[in-house]
């Protein structure tokens, strides 16, 4: 399998009230096209730092970043931008929708910084949206209007709208209830059957049962990785055992 | 009560950034109100103690010395309102044309240095001993704003000789330092006295103090009705003067001056007082989540409230008190401008009334927009207020929608949010047409000072025409005159002659012409010049001095016949404290049937100098016919030179005042956007948009309100120029300042406003250039 995301030596390092706090420690990582990684571990161990300093949303205290042959951790915020609405797609605990704008017009604003051809961007997001079973009456109402779990998946597709090589999911069942949970993780397994490539942070284990590789962060290092099968859903119970005794491993 | 005040200091630490641009601004704000309004309230009983400081005059006659008599100063000293008289000899050189600042025509009042008085002594504060004592001239300190120096030579025509002197040292003095009172007040020393006494006429220089200063014009009427001479300065063969003239020439500048101020300080004000408003508006709505966090907690609205009082009633008590602290050492370099533009000796300090109301006012209205701001908080539950309040924006209408319809998806993303900020935008778009409104006055006065000194002139309301003519005795004026009205260079000729004569026993100035109607720059507000020989027309303040109005009868006095004029209408004019009134040739003739023209003022063709004019009229036949050739509109230009002088320091300070809060405030309100927008841009930003197309669209979504504003501004600037400016400076009596915004101009300044706003948008967006998204989603 082709390495999609490769770090070298990453470090990323916080100052609070003059100490400096190192929350990722030389981390070397390789993630894998088509793979569904899981970053675990506890509260404060460093998953969203990491997911923001491989994604490109936020710059990397020390360390390289590879995403294929380029490297981003050098990159200024504009160039980073561009690679962002190139190659990644995001999907928010928080959601993260424009308030201010419709569900179509959230989908389509970030469409639209790829392709003047407002037609073919709405008729992607049409699809998409009835791929993540949001019907026609909603494409104008307003996030505030919606329910979580429409939002959330309002939200993926926004991610999925520029065809980014790598979905990056922070959380993304966190604000969500069970059974609207329940139906985004569906969805993202179904994505990743598709082919598409997805690194999730999560501390739930019904959603990290989703993916084929678990990375467990412990003070910002991986302490241990666990490869799983494709997921199934007839496979679900015994992937959680596999991976409560990994993690019981893992100290968590 | 400690509780809140204790959220309320946590609070004003916790956003330093946004406390400090209020603490800023409210500074300013109690800077320029307390000065003022210390102004206004200290003028006159500073004026006053400036002249006990000097023990300066309160009334002065010039009298021939084979004229005058002992009995006169007895006649002022039995006046009971008289504290003190005084007489020495003088000489008297008028009338003479004294290069001074410019060249003006006048009478100079040269003292002996050697022969010390106790009224207006000249006492010199600066001495050259280098110069020869036979040219030795002592000048008033102001004569060193107008570029005098030890050792400059100090020059005045009169009866045709040419005199010269050296200046040899400067005396404090409070009256007749400027050129204001066309008389000039100078020292000379003992040989150089000797010296020029061979060509200049001696005199008795008469001075006396009051009691009470506003006495001053009593005594001067009652003293100079009992003798037979005429003191108007026209004749020069003596000269009077009292203290209510002498305030009126020194009072003007600094009223003109700080009328500028106010016109300034009231405009400033607005802007940032909408800016404070937009700033703690904004402030309590972003930190509506605090405040679901201590309801939450249990705490009531109105100790919510309370913490709020008390954050902005602290913030707005230290800013108040540090702008009052600001001007401390701000007014002795004001006094300084005072000083060099009236030459009177001011002590203008801070009125701690002036203080108190504006610390009271700024207070009063901080916490009045605080609780108009904390209103929905009342109304809030904990759960809406934790949620970051209740959305503002319209669920029903999705403006411009980005899947259909033409422009980029970041012009559409502009547009889109120019609807969706409406509310929080219009207020911009307000500040904008009042900061617009502001350039366009300030760029208004600024040329009517600086580029065109005419626009002042009608402004102070006196009829000033290219030149005039004395005319020799035994001359036709009127026949002259029609003669010199044909000739080439002359556009029109006018008759506009001044004299001294009393309004209901008030010592007034007469203009006298046959033809109000072709006066230039003197225009009735009200009612119309006298067309008949029992009409008069006096500025309101005049009118409203005697307690009459238009329609109302009028005694006037002259030459010791008193008749009965109706009142026809008001004038403006800012000069001889507005006691001016205009009576027809014929009504004139009515008081003093000897009555004979004396001067011709004459306006040239447009391309025709003055001074060549001269040279023509030099070679003419009519040269015998005249005795003293004006260039009007350049003694005018001296004359009130301290007026321009004054308005022109202060305007460029104002301009680089206001730039520099027009570019405070645009930044300070665009970055207050931005920081509201911050999550929404943190989430534009991880979808890919870059800082630069970010920038762009807030710029864009600006322009419809900075469009507006700057129109609105731009065609309020335009409308309200005069009337508003008229208004400042009705205190000096100006009814119709005569001043408009020029359109070009405007246009200008609209151009300007729009490239700058645009800039700052831009500039204080591209901000967030360096901040990653993380950052930008985690605030």
């Amino acid at each position: 399998m082709k390495t999609i995301i490769k770090t070298k030596k990453l470090c990323k390092s916080f100052s609070n009230g003059g100490q400096q706090i190192h929350v990722i420690k030389n981390l070397d990582l390789e993630i894998e096209e088509g793979s569904f990684t899981v970053i675990m571990g506890r509260s404060g161990s460093g998953k969203s730092t990491l997911l923001y300093a491989v994604s490109g949303m936020d710059k990397p205290t020390l360390g390289e970043v590879w995403f294929g042959s380029q490297d981003i951790a050098g990159l200024s915020n504009d160039k980073l931008a561009v690679f962002r609405r190139k190659n990644c797609g995001f999907v928010f605990q928080q959601i993260h929708l424009m308030d201010t704008m419709s569900v179509m017009d959230n989908i389509i604003a970030n469409g639209l910084l790829l392709t003047n051809d407002k037609k073919a961007i709405y008729k992607r997001a049409e699809k998409l949206l009835a791929r993540v079973m949001i019907g026609r009456e909603l494409y104008h109402k307003f996030p505030g209007q919606l329910s979580g779990g429409e939002a959330q998946r309002v939200g993926i597709v926004r991610a999925l709208i520029n065809r980014p090589a790598l979905l990056f999911a922070d959380e993304p069942t966190g604000a969500l209830n069970s059974s609207s949970g329940f139906a985004v993780l569906d969805i993202l397994s179904d994505l990743h059957k598709n082919g598409q490539s997805v690194v999730m942070v999560t501390h739930d284990l019904k959603s990290a049962v989703r993916g084929n590789r678990i990375i467990y962060l412990r003070d910002g290092a991986a302490a241990g990785e666990l490869e799983l099968p494709p997921y199934t859903k007839d496979t679900e119970n015994s992937r959680i055992d596999t991976l409560q005794k990994f993690l019981e491993r893992m100290g968590w | 009560m400690k509780k809140a005040l204790h959220i309320a200091t946590a609070n004003i630490k916790r956003h330093k950034s946004a406390s400090a641009s209020i603490i800023i601004l409210l500074m300013i704000v109690s800077a320029l109100g307390t000065t003022g309004l210390s102004f206004m309230l200290n003028l006159n009983r500073d004026y006053r103690s400036s002249l006990d400081k000097l023990n300066s005059l309160h009334c002065m006659f010039s009298i021939p010395k084979e004229k005058y008599l002992p009995s006169f100063e007895t006649a002022l000293k039995n006046d009971t309102r008289v504290s003190q008289t005084e007489t020495s000899e003088i000489l008297f050189a008028g009338p003479a044309k004294i290069s001074y600042g410019g060249e003006f025509t006048g009478a100079l009042l040269l003292l002996n240095i050697d022969t010390p008085v106790s009224i207006s002594n000249p006492a010199v504060i600066e001495m050259d001993t280098s110069v020869p004592l036979r040219d030795a001239v002592y000048l008033p300190t102001y004569a060193k704003e107008l570029g005098f120096q030890n050792g400059d030579s100090f020059s005045f025509q009169y009866q045709n000789r040419q005199m010269e002197c050296t200046v040899a040292g400067f005396f404090e003095s409070n009256e007749l330092s400027t050129p204001n009172n066309s008389i000039l007040k100078a020292a000379v020393s003992n040989e150089c006295y000797r010296r020029l006494s061979q060509n200049i006429g001696r005199h008795i220089w008469l001075t006396a103090r009051c009691y009470h200063s506003d006495d001053a014009p009593g005594v001067y009427n009652d003293f100079v009705s009992g003798l037979d001479f005429d003191f108007s300065l026209q004749c020069y063969g003596s000269a009077g003067i009292e203290l209510s003239i002498l305030s009126d020439a020194a009072l003007s500048p600094v009223l003109i001056t700080s009328a500028t101020i106010l016109v300034f300080a009231v405009l400033i004000i607005l802007i940032s007082l909408l800016v404070i408003r937009f700033r703690v508006t904004n402030s309590i709505e972003n930190a509506i989540h605090d405040i679901g966090v201590l309801k939450a907690a249990g705490y009531t609205s109105r100790q919510i409230i309370a913490c709020c009082l008390a954050e902005y009633g602290v913030l707005s008590l230290f800013a108040s008190f540090s702008g009052i602290i600001l001007t401390i050492p701000l007014f002795p370099l004001i006094r300084n401008v005072m000083v060099s533009i009236t030459g009177v000796r001011w002590t203008l300090g801070i009125n701690p009334i002036a203080g108190a109301v504006t610390v009271l006012f700024i207070v009063l209205f901080l916490l009045l927009v605080v609780v108009r701001s904390c209103r929905r908080i009342k109304k809030l539950p904990p759960v809406d207020a934790l949620r970051g309040g209740i959305a503002a924006y319209n669920f029903r209408h999705n403006f411009f929608p980005l899947f259909k319809g033409g422009g980029t998806v970041h012009i559409r993303l502009g547009l889109k949010n120019t609807f969706i900020y409406g509310k929080l935008y219009m207020m911009i778009g307000i500040i904008i047409a009042v900061i617009m409104m502001t350039l366009t006055v300030t760029f208004a006065i600024y040329e009517s000072v600086a580029v065109s000194k005419t626009g002042f002139i009608t402004m102070v309301g006196l009829e000033i025409a290219d030149a005039e003519l004395r005319i020799a005795q035994d001359t036709d004026a009127d026949r002259l005159a029609e003669e010199i009205k044909h000739m080439p260079e002359v556009r029109k000729v006018i008759m506009a002659e001044t004299t001294t004569l009393k309004a209901e026993g008030v010592s007034f100035m007469g203009i006298i012409s046959d033809d109000f109607s072709s006066m230039e720059t003197m225009n009735t507000h009200e009612g119309r010049f006298p067309l008949y020989d029992n009409e008069i027309a006096v500025p309101k303040r005049a009118a409203d001095l005697l307690g009459k109005e238009i329609g109302d009868e009028m005694e006037i006095t002259s030459n010791g016949t008193a008749l009965k004029f109706i009142i026809t209408g008001y004038f403006s004019v800012a000069s001889y404290g507005g006691r001016i009134a205009a009576v027809t040739k014929e009504g004139f003739t009515k008081l003093n049937p000897g009555y004979k023209r004396g001067s011709i003022s004459l306006y040239l063709n447009d391309g025709t100098e003055p001074e060549e004019f001269k040279k023509t009229l030099a070679n003419s036949p009519h040269a015998e016919k005249i005795d003293l050739f004006t260039n009007s509109k350049a003694d005018a230009e001296t004359q009130l030179g301290t007026y321009t002088n004054a308005l022109y320091a202060i305007i460029e300070i104002i301009m680089l005042i206001s730039l520099v809060i027009i570019s405070l405030t645009l930044t300070m309100v665009v970055r207050q956007i931005v920081a509201k927008r911050r999550r929404e841009l943190g989430i534009l930003k991880s979808g890919g948009f870059t800082a630069g197309q970010l920038a762009g669209q807030l710029a864009v979504s600006f322009l419809p309100y900075t469009v507006f504003g700057i129109l609105t501004g731009s065609i309020l600037g335009l409308l309200v120029t005069n009337p508003f400016i008229s208004l400042m400076f009705s205190s000096t009596g100006v009814h119709n300042a005569g001043i408009y915004a020029n359109p070009l101009t405007t246009a200008i300044i609209a151009v300007f406003m729009l490239l700058f706003t645009f800039a700052a948008a831009h500039l204080s967006a591209i901000r967030i250039k360096h901040v990653t998204v993380y950052d930008l989603l985690s605030e």
